[in-house]
């Protein structure tokens, strides 16, 4: 496998090491003045040192420092943003693990989603359209109430009522059973 | 004065808080960002914050700037090898600076990734590890790992010489060039080895009880520098009075001596520095390229 030319590397890596060198104490004030957890604000300064070799500072610019206060908080505008989609997807993943997991072996699972289909179509005619909708997306299928609300384009206190009413039906059926 | 409110223009006149701070460069600043700092107390008061800040790194550039340069250095060093093949040969000097917490690498280099997809590598580095060495020989024991062989002016018998000097580990009687030469020439590294292991013998024969000496708790690190004396200059040592009660025990006491030559093999690796002992082999030498993209 041919290798890549490393001499430009080699010397955006010398270019960046000569700013260390030249205004590491700047850099890390900036960066401390902007992130105060001590880890972070370490592992921002030597994140920067890559930053630079990737895209070193211009030879036309004059004011350096200038050049670098900006560039040192936009990495860390970038950095935050990066971190905030992180938990964001995290997020989202644990309410994903928070939905019922089929925890049953597969014979039970298939016994269970079947009689869970023949109760609700046994409650279907005794409920209102939007009653057994509500039910069903809030007890079949487990989402919450906004997001019920969302399904059925109505209100979270709609849902709840319709819920609370469609329930109320059901037990009184069973009572008279 | 307007309230902050960080989702609006208070993130994007971030970027030139410091352009505020420089007559010059004042006039580079949009109009409409100068508006709102005008406004907004959030913003004067960043600015204000920055400025005090920045008028103390003059002050800070002491031992936090020694660190800060020592991890440049390092980062440097570290990069040097982007696009480049780097193989274990290439890592090993690194491995006993990767473990000065002062000194810790926190982001990916061409090093750090061979690192992750060695696992001999990794094994040499818990192997240092294991010795608890402190900075100054981690620091020496990194240039010894980075040494060529034959790099030295000193003769061989020059250094067979002072072979029992180093054996009895008065380094007074000896020099730094002849103490590297001892460390760096596969010869007369084997042959310290030898030696020492005579000693040891004799020791043994002898049935002469040291005289009671916490031998146990003698570790790696008070061991280290009597095991490779490389970077060691005797007529700089200001504290070798300190250690005459334990360099006269090791020296005369088969456990800390066998604790030595013990010591001599694991910091061996299998670098072509020490080829006498025969290596685990390793199979394959990783070779991964780091690049940028």
């Amino acid at each position: 496998m041919a290798l890549p030319d490393t001499s430009k590397y080699q010397y955006d890596v010398g270019q960046a090491a000569v700013i260390f060198a030249d205004y590491g104490g700047f850099i890390r004030a900036v960066i401390h003045s902007q992130v105060k957890n001590e880890a972070q604000a370490d592992d921002m300064f030597q994140d920067f040192f890559l930053s630079l070799v990737c895209k070193p500072v211009p030879q036309n610019v004059k004011n350096i420092k200038g050049y670098l206060y900006k560039a040192i908080t936009n990495d860390i505008i970038d950095s935050a943003r990066r971190v905030e989609r992180y938990r964001n997807y995290m997020h989202k993943y644990r309410k994903r693990l928070d939905s019922p997991i089929n925890k049953r072996t597969p014979e039970d699972a298939f016994i269970f989603v079947e009689e869970t289909n023949k109760m609700f179509e046994l409650i279907k005619g005794r409920l209102r359209n939007n009653e057994f909708q509500a039910i069903t997306l809030r007890y079949k299928n487990q989402y919450s109430i906004k997001n019920v609300a969302v399904r059925m384009g109505v209100k979270c206190k709609s849902v709840r009522e319709y819920t609370s009413r469609g329930l109320k039906k059901i037990r009184q059926s069973l009572k008279l059973k | 004065m307007i309230a902050p409110n960080h989702n609006s223009l208070c993130g994007e006149a971030k970027l030139y808080y410091y352009d505020f701070l420089h007559d010059e460069s004042r006039e580079l600043i949009p109009e409409f960002i100068v508006n709102h700092v005008e406004q907004c107390q959030y913003c004067q008061e960043r600015i204000d914050q920055l400025k005090v800040v920045l008028s103390r790194t003059d002050d800070i550039e002491t031992e936090q700037g020694q660190v800060s340069a020592a991890i440049t250095t390092m980062l440097e060093l570290h990069f040097a090898y982007i696009g480049k093949r780097v193989t274990c040969k290439t890592v090993r000097p690194f491995l006993p600076g990767l473990l000065d917490p002062a000194l810790e690498i926190r982001i990916p280099t061409p090093i750090t990734a061979h690192l992750d997809n060695c696992p001999q590598c990794a094994e040499d580095l818990e192997t240092i590890r294991g010795l608890n060495l402190n900075r100054k020989q981690l620091c020496r024991f990194s240039q010894f790992l980075a040494e060529k062989p034959g790099d030295d002016r000193v003769g061989c018998s020059q250094a067979r010489a002072a072979m029992l000097a180093v054996a009895l580990m008065a380094f007074r009687e000896t020099n730094s060039a002849v103490l590297k030469h001892l460390c760096t020439c596969p010869n007369c590294r084997k042959a310290l080895y030898q030696y020492r292991e005579s000693v040891r013998a004799d020791l043994l024969h002898c049935e002469k009880a040291p005289k009671e000496f916490p031998c146990k708790e003698v570790s790696a690190t008070d061991i280290f520098d009597y095991t490779l004396p490389y970077g060691i200059d005797p007529m700089a040592d200001q504290y070798v009075k300190f250690r005459e009660s334990l360099t006269s025990h090791l020296s005369g006491c088969p456990v800390c001596l066998a604790k030595i030559q013990e010591l001599h093999i694991d910091i061996n690796f299998d670098t072509v520095i020490v080829p006498f002992i025969a290596p685990s082999p390793r199979v394959v030498s990783q070779s991964i390229i780091f690049h940028l993209d």
